[in-house]
């Protein structure tokens, strides 16, 4: 296939395309990395959502079944403990210094691969300070309900227990998903990176 | 696109690299995030997203490779960060071999050429891996081989392989139109 294309060829399109012009000034710019900074600040106050969410189930179980069933304060104490402890790890792999802006001297192969693994990172990390910490302080909360409520409450709670063990199994399913996609890629990003280290072929 | 050795980076502070990039190759990085970003709000922010980190990288710049392949790296850095978070799973994107079973949307449509066609040049490119995106924006934008490999980190022959496969897309695609003779 020639390389001299025409006038109407995909090339010509894409460079004679009206362009959107977003460009802003550098006073702007620092606008935005400051913004970009207090955006961080909040996001870790985020990462305490965890340990807040155990926290309150565990105040709603206390106030429901206190005194009725022994195991519900070290399981909740575990739980919190996790969640307090993945609050910390969590803020500190999003503080790491790896943004785009430091990563000027990577390809783009070993930009994505970075960014893949770092994401894995992140989806696994999730699951296990964020999900499994809760998911403890739910199965807690369920244990507690059904050692203390009649059978006939237990049936009525049936479809709400029914919903979160729905939810519970969607989300680990959804995320064990994006895990192997992210595998497949970085096993794709792996061969190429095998094809370079061989002897490249020429243009 | 200028040559390399035409943009002196002797003796500049990044504020100048930063302004010295963006007059060189503003354009070309508007192309580049509409080929990375379809909904226009979410393009705003990741075309000032990355004016944002290229401006932060060239505290980092030490001339090691040319201004033009530090700015297109940072920028396809900054969109490919972009894609793989907000598509959230790979297994949307597809590669180049997947992409020639995708449906063309725009056929049988007839007006306005020139839009459509580069509404189906979007449409592939969007649904693209980062990667592949990279090599067929450096390859729209005119790069040869040897520069799409500094920036992407593939091999010449790794490039001239996926180029030629956008070349076979682009023709199945374009040609049925009757418009490309690439």
């Amino acid at each position: 296939m020639p390389d001299n294309l025409q006038s109407d060829d995909p090339r010509q399109l894409w460079q004679g395309q009206v362009l959107e012009s977003n460009r802003i000034s550098l006073a702007l710019i620092r606008q935005r990395a400051q913004m970009l900074q207090n955006r961080g600040k909040s996001q870790a106050l985020g990462r305490l959502t965890t340990p807040v969410v155990i926290g309150l189930l565990y105040l709603f179980s206390v106030k429901s079944f206190s005194g009725q069933w022994s195991p519900l304060h070290p399981l909740f104490a575990v739980a919190l403990a996790w969640g307090i402890t993945g609050a910390y790890f969590l803020r500190r792999s999003d503080s790491s210094k790896f943004t785009a802006s430091n990563a000027g001297f990577s390809d783009g192969l070993k930009f994505c691969r970075d960014e893949v693994e770092r994401q894995r990172r992140h989806l696994r990390g999730t699951l296990q300070w964020t999900f499994a910490p809760i998911l403890v302080a739910i199965a807690s909360f369920l244990l507690a309900l059904a050692e203390v409520s009649s059978a006939a409450m237990f049936v009525r709670a049936t479809p709400l227990i029914s919903l979160v063990i729905l939810w519970i199994g969607a989300y680990f399913l959804l995320r064990m998903r994006q895990d192997r996609a992210l595998r497949r890629e970085l096993e794709d990003l792996a061969e190429l990176e095998n094809e370079r280290t061989s002897q490249p072929t020429s243009w | 696109v200028e040559p390399i050795e035409a943009i002196s980076t002797e003796a500049r502070s990044p504020d100048d690299l930063y302004a010295e990039a963006m007059s060189q190759f503003g354009p070309s990085l508007d192309r580049l995030t509409r080929a990375y970003e379809a909904d226009p709000e979410k393009r705003r922010d990741l075309s000032q997203d990355i004016q944002l980190q290229l401006w932060r990288s060239f505290r980092n710049y030490d001339r090691r490779c040319s201004l033009r392949t530090w700015t297109y790296r940072i920028a396809h850095h900054v969109a490919a960060s972009h894609v793989i978070r907000e598509t959230r799973t790979f297994s949307a994107l597809v590669s180049l071999e997947e992409l020639v079973a995708l449906p063309d949307r725009h056929q049988g449509e007839v007006a306005a050429e020139k839009q459509i066609n580069l509404n189906r040049l979007f449409f592939l490119i969007q649904r693209l891996k980062p990667l592949d995106r990279q090599v067929i924006v450096s390859w729209l934008e005119g790069m040869d081989a040897e520069s799409i490999g500094e920036i992407t980190g593939l091999t010449s022959g790794a490039v001239a392989v996926r180029v030629n496969r956008i070349k076979e897309i682009l023709t199945h695609r374009f040609v049925q139109r009757g418009t490309y003779a690439g």
